[in-house]
């Protein structure tokens, strides 16, 4: 049978994969100027349209604080029956593994430190750039990143749980559009979230074998070039369709549970090893900076002075993010039903980025922190020279080095794999039409084609073209996520409205006494008989 | 509701049922359709003991005696072979969102509300299934009478409109009702305190209204003349209702929901209006 291996919602897959090969050859046929093409389209978008991203993220934001403590809070997510299908900690745990893992292994070290060397403005290595560069990166991980999230995992949950729609990005336009989602304004969106996962899936993995060929070249002496990197795509893809074969219960699973957990572990050692006390002091500190400069730092968008950094890192940062969306939306919304909605929005808001604080402290705030004892700011210089060696740099600071960076690889190699894997699983079951159980050979395809990209942005243009591929994808699906939240708004005022209906009771005992005079005339009928 | 193939009842096992199929064989003769469904949701979960007992000596479970009491009650109500092909759903679940589920999942044109005025408290399930379903709704009140000479429709130029003149026109061809079309023109005067040619603005908002309505009639190609009523003490329903009074009229049609109605709504204002306690005649509400 033809539906064994394929079994595609054609208006869907096939624009989508087409625009997909489409990227690919013409990235491949220009070759080197391609570059330069990237770099152009960055700043482009950046320039003009960074002010949409900085305002819209902050009304997500603000419509998350809404949500969370309005009458809608008290929604359930399923239904007012639902109940909850995993423990609240391992759904705690779900959460943080979802979102950005094989990202805070990359810009863990990486950017604090080069926000503290190369500051928006000020004096680089001083106190205040420092302390500027912890509440930067708090920024960019923190809330705001989530508040993205929750929003497209809870319209995502809501329509699918509530009112029992497949699961796929044109479900959240239901109140808007009503059964017209089903035709060709469903297919566009749903291609656009497809492309969006892809590309903002392929950034990920593009950082992450940068990073993997960084830490071999640190190891091993393998050189660090754009050839070994694509025969490392080559190589992990191979293992990412291998465990999507197996079966996500299996394989998935398995890794995304000790990826966590080596991860916490890596993080246990840092804490023990490293500047521990201040880590937990700045911890503190760097909390009490991010929320107290929070409104000046998300709307701070360079409108005096202006040199381009925000592009680079706050826009950067954004587009990425809401490129992630539908893939970690589509997993949060899995894990999450029966969960209040007040109780989604501060889980989801505040856990993950608590967790997120303590590791960019200990790993960006450990390197400053070391880095500020000397005078020449080697240790700094070194971290900046590569962020894709950051880490392992890091890492040469403290004993055991050589299995500290091992396990560093180790670690991006595996949270590649299960990037890889449930983002075509995502991708797999939007282009199925919302339909979970998609054959095996679609996701196959989906896993190669998302190596295949990641390997030709690379050599296309390394990381700006990772960098440009997030913020072109990110921009169109910005602007869904906002129509999102008009929509996600209707569909709870109707859902809490008839919550209200539903609400008094029916007059059981007039009921019961009606019921009784049936019975008892029945009763005498069949007497007389 | 243009082809009324399926007609749905529910119905709750007191004297109401009798008035609500008065009402429906009036309806039939004038306007006969092919279907009528008996709906009826047995709210307890749990049976009192003094009914669990008894039940084994009938020989039949509870819901097949509710349905034979109601069926028994239809055929004496159309008891010659003209009449719709009667039949029966019991919806066992007490759940009002699984039994409102069941209802939007059928082709029903309409389905029709008893709604009591003399008891309190009566009448929750069917004031919970008229704002949660998706189906047209007629309302039917105690004293509600069958008689269909003279019909109220609400115009307010929102999408309802639009599939509320098709309907007042089924009523008109085959019932021979005489269709009072109705629109009330609000001027917030205190809007325009600095204005002071208030007759002026009152008179093109009329003209307005009345072009709007030429291009309806136009377009469905539907005589009767609309009146206007300009009011802005009393609230909308309140007029309707009299406006209905005035005319005769035994049946007010309206949509779900007006214009400016609020999105957390799940009906209009000026219908809930025109439901509740106080008013006594039966309003057709049209939902689609």
């Amino acid at each position: 049978m033809k539906k064994k291996y394929f079994d595609v919602h054609a208006p869907v897959f096939w624009p989508a994969s087409i625009l997909i090969i489409i990227f690919i050859v013409i990235t491949l046929a220009v070759g080197k100027p391609m570059e330069q093409i990237f770099n152009n389209i960055q700043s482009f978008i950046t320039e003009k349209t960074g002010w949409l991203f900085i305002i819209s993220i902050n009304a997500f934001i603000v419509f998350c604080f809404y949500l969370g403590f309005s009458k809608y809070g008290s929604v359930k997510l399923g239904g007012k029956n639902a109940e909850t299908e995993f423990s609240t900690s391992s759904w705690f745990a779900m959460l943080f593994s979802a979102g950005m893992g094989i990202g805070l292994l990359f810009w863990g070290v990486a950017e604090p430190v080069s926000h503290y060397a190369n500051p928006p403005y000020g004096e680089g290595y001083t106190i205040e750039s420092a302390t500027r560069a912890m509440n930067l990166t708090f920024l960019h991980w923190g809330f705001h990143a989530w508040a993205i999230y929750a929003i497209v995992a809870l319209s995502l949950a809501f329509f699918t749980y509530n009112r029992k729609l497949p699961l796929t990005i044109r479900s959240v336009f239901y109140p808007i559009l009503g059964d017209r989602i089903h035709s060709w304004i469903g297919d566009v969106i749903d291609v656009m979230a497809v492309l969006a996962t892809l590309f903002g899936l392929a950034t990920s993995l593009g950082l992450g074998v940068k990073q993997v060929n960084g830490g071999l070249s640190f190891l091993f002496d393998i050189p660090n070039s754009t050839s070994t990197q694509v025969l490392l795509i080559a190589g992990i893809t191979g293992i990412a369709t291998i465990s999507v074969f197996s079966g996500i219960d299996k394989g998935v699973k398995l890794l995304s549970e000790w990826n966590v957990r080596i991860a916490g572990i890596l993080l246990i050692f840092i804490l023990i090893v490293g500047p521990s006390l201040f880590i937990f002091r700045s911890l503190v500190q760097n909390l009490g900076n991010y929320i107290n400069e929070i409104i000046n730092v998300s709307t701070w968008t360079e409108a005096y002075r202006d040199n381009g950094w925000q592009g680079d890192w706050t826009i950067f940062y954004w587009a990425w993010w809401v490129s992630w969306s539908p893939f970690v939306g589509m997993f949060i919304a899995r894990v999450s039903r029966g969960r209040t909605i007040r109780e989604f929005i501060f889980g989801v808001l505040l856990v993950p980025a608590l967790l997120t604080f303590l590791w960019l402290t200990a790993m960006g705030g450990g390197a400053i922190f070391l880095d500020l004892q000397n005078e020449g700011h080697e240790l700094a210089s070194n971290i900046i020279a590569d962020e894709a060696t950051a880490l392992f740099v890091y890492l040469n600071e403290f004993p055991f080095q050589t299995i500290g960076s091992l396990v560093g690889v180790l670690l991006v190699i595996s949270f590649f794999v299960t990037s890889s894997d449930s983002g075509s699983l995502v991708i797999d079951s939007i282009t199925a039409g919302g339909k979970l159980d998609a054959p095996v050979g679609q996701r196959i395809f989906w896993a190669l084609s998302e190596g295949g990209v990641a390997a030709v942005l690379l050599v296309g243009g390394g990381l700006t073209a990772l960098q440009t591929a997030a913020i072109t994808t990110g921009l169109p699906f910005l602007i869904v996520l906002l129509i999102m939240v008009y929509s996600l708004h209707k569909g709870l005022q109707k859902e809490y409205a008839r919550n209200q209906a539903l609400k008094e009771e029916l007059n059981k005992k007039s009921y019961e006494k009606n019921l009784n005079q049936v019975i008892q005339k029945n009763l005498q009928k069949r007497q007389e008989q | 509701m243009r082809n009324i193939k399926n007609i749905a009842v529910c119905l709750d096992l007191t004297e109401m049922d009798g008035i609500l199929l008065t009402y429906l064989k009036r309806l039939h003769d004038l306007i006969p359709f092919q279907n009528l469904t008996l709906l009826h949701l047995m709210e307890l979960e749990q049976l009192p003991d003094d009914i669990s007992t008894v039940i084994p000596k009938l020989g039949k479970s509870l819901d097949q005696i509710i349905e034979n009491e109601l069926l028994e009650t239809a055929q004496e109500h159309f008891p010659q072979a003209n009449g719709p092909n009667i039949n029966c759903h019991i919806h066992t679940n007490p759940d009002v969102e699984d039994f409102t589920e069941y209802i939007d999942s059928q082709d029903y044109s309409v389905i029709i509300y008893g709604k009591k005025t003399s008891y309190m408290g009566s009448g929750i399930l069917s004031a919970k299934l008229v704002r949660l379903s998706n189906c047209n709704t007629l309302f039917v009140p105690e004293i509600g009478l069958p008689v269909f000479e003279n019909v109220t429709i609400a115009i307010d130029f929102s999408s309802y409109t639009d599939k509320i003149i098709p309907i007042a026109k089924r009523f008109q061809e085959t019932a021979k009702s005489n269709i009072h079309p109705v629109s009330i023109l609000k001027i917030g005067r205190q809007y325009f305190p600095y204005i002071k040619n208030y007759q002026q603005i009152s008179k093109d908002m009329e003209k307005d209204t009345l072009h709007k309505y030429k291009k309806l009639q136009k377009k469905h190609d539907f005589n009767p003349p609309l009146s206007i009523i300009k009011d802005n003490e009393q609230n909308i329903g309140k007029l309707i209702y009299t406006f209905a009074v005035h005319t005769s009229s035994n049946l007010i049609i309206v949509g779900n929901k007006g214009k400016n109605d609020e999105g957390d709504l799940l009906i209009g204002s000026v219908t809930e209006q025109l439901i509740s306690h106080d008013k006594n005649l039966p309003v057709l509400i049209v939902k689609k």
